[in-house]
């Protein structure tokens, strides 16, 4: 199942969370404990979530558009050449 | 004494008490053991270890509360001391307590226990929760599919601790049927477990079982490595490293021999709720995150926002322009009728003309503000950026690269800094030069000052044009960049989607406040100093501002502005706006609102500007280089002056040819 999603990623490029999940047939929660195994394995790195510590000097900081980000993964060159094996 | 005598009299049960952290394992042993407890620490580790004894029929239960754990790999000293104790003391008994309201993430830990040989009984604590979530377990299902004893339990309420009780009795003297459904590695890897099985069987010490051994190995469990590695003489380690090399992947099999164990065990024993919030979500995003679909869509709630922020914002931004800017202006001229001249011209034409203008878009903030932060609570944000990715992907940009890119629409210096996610220098490059044509909140408070003057009821339509313009921009030049410069690399991504939720109007609130005030401050320092400033210029030193140092100054701009119909103020404005972009709200306030005597300054620059000319002002405004700020992260951030000058004279460039073109575009439609 852990090639399987490393497969549908590469493949399509920008996926969400669920539709990966729907792609397999589970929940998020077991997709994300996937993700974290996969992380962990180095096949895929979770992105910075927040603004940089350096945004405190932009005097617009508090007024940014975008203050909470969720989660993104990328595939690693690792994960790739996995998928493209499997 | 007859207490102990009875005491010795009964056989004793050692239990081990195992689950991840917070599912109420310490409230079970608690609940089970009573005042028997005894607290102490594992030999040689600083990790509590906790022990207790509980009577049940004939049996005294010596429970032991092993250490919350997520798995049994040697990742940490709990884990370790877990599956030690399990594997060494080989209890008689092992009660795994799960949550059953996050069932996937607990059954992991199950999967692992019941490889140890050890019988397993899992008491699924927590069921009240999972029905607050709606969700519905069918325990004597998952006991089947499991074949092992699964206990309901609500722990804090002490239901099901008898059941639990009888349960560890029932498997001590094999009254319970225990076949444990084990989870099998991968089917392409299950010959590689075999080969590595057979090259360690006769050599795996006790207590250990050649199995669990094998699957350590193929995990790479650093712990097991050693200690076969140690073990092994040097030729089979060399067989078995050998396998193992060629196989590093192997651990993805192990693992996903798990997950497919526990997709099968969830799917047969949870039926979750049809409806609600998944549902909702699940709906919505067909559309909103629909490749066409999704796109058409962020551009029409684009167009809202703008529509909203004009329809409302405009006329409430007129009235405070009319109480605050002339008001106060007409009230310094009763009040301060013998002051100097010049005291009321710095007072009326730089504050209050400059910084006071600037104030009176704090509706329009508010709205933007308001709108931003409204979608962002229910979840569309999310959705935006994905649609952007997927976008982005397609004309061969960097896909990772939206989410600072994203964040320009608030600032470009954060956005720039952002770009530091972007692993590939290149890529990272490509971002950070492309962010000055996302049009921050500043370029859009310029636009939603203009658009009305000279657009009146196409407003809201002109400025959606112009950012839609900043980003068709930003995608050519991202592709010609790409092109000319680097090569396109491959990317891809994950991204978590929150669900959608009605929006919390105090979070929103908060949030919007938040954002004004910053903007206020802004204004009292920044926009403030250079109204002031430009002010002077435009005094002296004749106090006439035909005369002025800044108007000499600006006239020799005349030439280059001509071509794009800017006459030496509008010039001068767009100077300004390189220290903050409302800066050139505030000198065109002063530089016009001096000329027509103060006061009424609309209506002096749609006297003076001509809508071919206020629409030029706006391209080059959208497209010229950024604030101070930004250029000063660009050039920190790439750590090149080199591309910081390529990105001035790039955005000089396409600032001045769009300023032209608009020019003559609008010379022929708008006049």
């Amino acid at each position: 199942m852990l090639n399987e999603i490393l497969k549908i990623v590469s493949k399509k490029g920008s996926n969400s969370l669920q539709d990966i999940a729907r792609k397999l047939d589970i929940n998020k929660e077991l997709l994300l404990q996937m993700i974290e195994d996969l992380e962990r394995g180095g096949y895929l790195k979770l992105l910075e979530e927040k603004c940089h510590s350096e945004c405190e000097r932009c005097s617009y900081a508090n007024s940014c558009v975008i203050t909470s980000y969720n989660k993104i993964w990328s595939l690693t060159e690792k994960g790739f050449k996995l998928a493209e094996k499997s | 004494m007859m207490n102990d005598n009875l005491l010795r009299e009964k056989k004793r049960i050692t239990v081990a008490l195992t689950g991840q952290p917070n599912v109420g394992k310490s409230t079970v042993f608690n609940i089970m053991t009573g005042l028997h407890q005894h607290v102490g620490n594992w030999p040689g580790k600083t990790v509590e270890r906790k022990e207790g004894t509980c009577k049940f029929n004939n049996y005294v239960f010596e429970i032991v509360d092993l250490p919350g754990t997520y798995s049994l790999t040697a990742n940490s000293i709990e884990e370790i001391i877990a599956r030690d104790f399990i594997i060494k003391n080989h209890p008689d008994v092992v009660v795994a307590v799960i949550n059953a309201a996050n069932l996937e993430r607990n059954l992991y830990l199950v999967a692992e226990l019941i490889l140890l040989g050890v019988p397993v009984i899992v008491g699924l604590n927590m069921i009240d929760v999972a029905t607050s979530h709606k969700m519905k377990i069918e325990y004597k299902v998952l006991q089947t599919a499991l074949g092992i004893p699964v206990i309901p339990m609500i722990a804090t309420k002490g239901v099901g601790i008898k059941k639990l009780l009888k349960s560890i009795e029932e498997i001590y003297e094999e009254k319970f049927l225990y076949k444990p459904k084990i989870p099998s590695i991968r089917e392409d890897h299950q010959e590689v477990l075999e080969k590595i099985e057979s090259l360690i069987e006769n050599e795996t010490p006790e207590p250990y079982k050649t199995k669990w051994i094998a699957i350590k190995l193929l995990e790479g469990d650093e712990e097991i490595t050693k200690m076969m590695k140690e073990k092994l003489d040097e030729n089979s380690w060399k067989n078995v490293h050998e396998i193992l090399y060629k196989h590093e992947d192997a651990y993805l099999a192990v693992a996903s021999g798990r997950y497919d164990w526990i997709g099968r065990l969830t799917r047969a024993a949870i039926i979750r709720p049809k409806v609600g919030q998944v549902t909702i979500t699940r709906i919505l995003d067909n559309i909103a995150t629909h490749p066409f679909w999704g796109f058409i869509i962020l551009i029409c709630i684009l167009g809202l926002i703008f529509w909203l922020t004009y329809s409302i914002g405009a006329p409430l931004q007129n009235i405070l322009d009319q109480y605050l800017v002339q008001g106060s202006s007409n009230l310094i001229m009763e009040k301060l009728i013998g002051a100097p001249n010049w005291f009321k011209g710095l007072l009326i034409d730089g504050v209050i003309g400059g910084t006071g203008t600037v104030l009176t878009f704090i509706p329009i903030f508010l709205i933007f503000f308001f709108i931003f932060g409204f979608l962002e609570d229910v979840g569309y944000m999310a959705r935006a950026a994905y649609v952007m990715d997927r976008f982005m992907h397609l004309m061969g940009l960097h896909g990772k690269s939206f989410l600072p890119l994203f964040t320009g629409f608030g600032c470009n210096v954060p956005a720039i800094m952002g770009s530091r996610i972007v692993e590939s220098p290149k890529a990272r490059l490509l971002t950070i030069l492309l962010t000055p044509l996302i049009p921050c909140t500043a370029r859009m408070a310029v636009l939603t000052f203009i658009t009305p003057i000279f657009f009146g009821g196409s407003a809201a339509m002109v400025s959606w044009g112009l950012v839609a313009l900043s980003l068709v921009i930003l995608v050519i030049s991202g592709i010609l960049i790409n092109k000319i410069f680097f090569k396109w690399e491959k990317t891809a991504f994950i991204m978590e989607l929150p669900l959608y939720h009605i929006p919390n109007l105090k979070t929103i609130g908060i949030s919007m406040l938040n954002k004004t005030k910053s903007f206020l401050v802004r204004a009292g320092t920044l926009i403030l100093i250079v109204s002031i400033i430009v002010w002077l210029f435009t005094t002296l030193p004749t106090g006439e501002i035909e005369t002025s140092f800044l108007a000499t100054f600006g006239k020799y701009l005349t030439p280059v502005g001509r071509i794009m119909g800017f006459d030496w103020r509008m010039m001068l404005a767009s100077l300004t706006s390189f220290i903050a972009k409302e800066n050139s709200i505030s000198t065109l306030n002063i530089l016009y609102g001096k000329a027509n005597g103060g006061g009424g300054v609309d209506l002096a620059l749609k006297k003076a500007i001509s809508p071919s000319s206020a629409l030029s002002f706006l391209v080059f405004q959208m497209l010229f280089i950024p604030c101070v700020a930004t250029v000063a992260t660009i050039r920190k951030e790439t750590n090149s002056w080199k591309w910081t000058i390529f990105n001035i004279v790039f955005l000089l460039v396409i600032s001045t040819i769009g300023g032209i073109i608009a020019y003559q575009i609008g010379n022929i439609f708008l006049t």
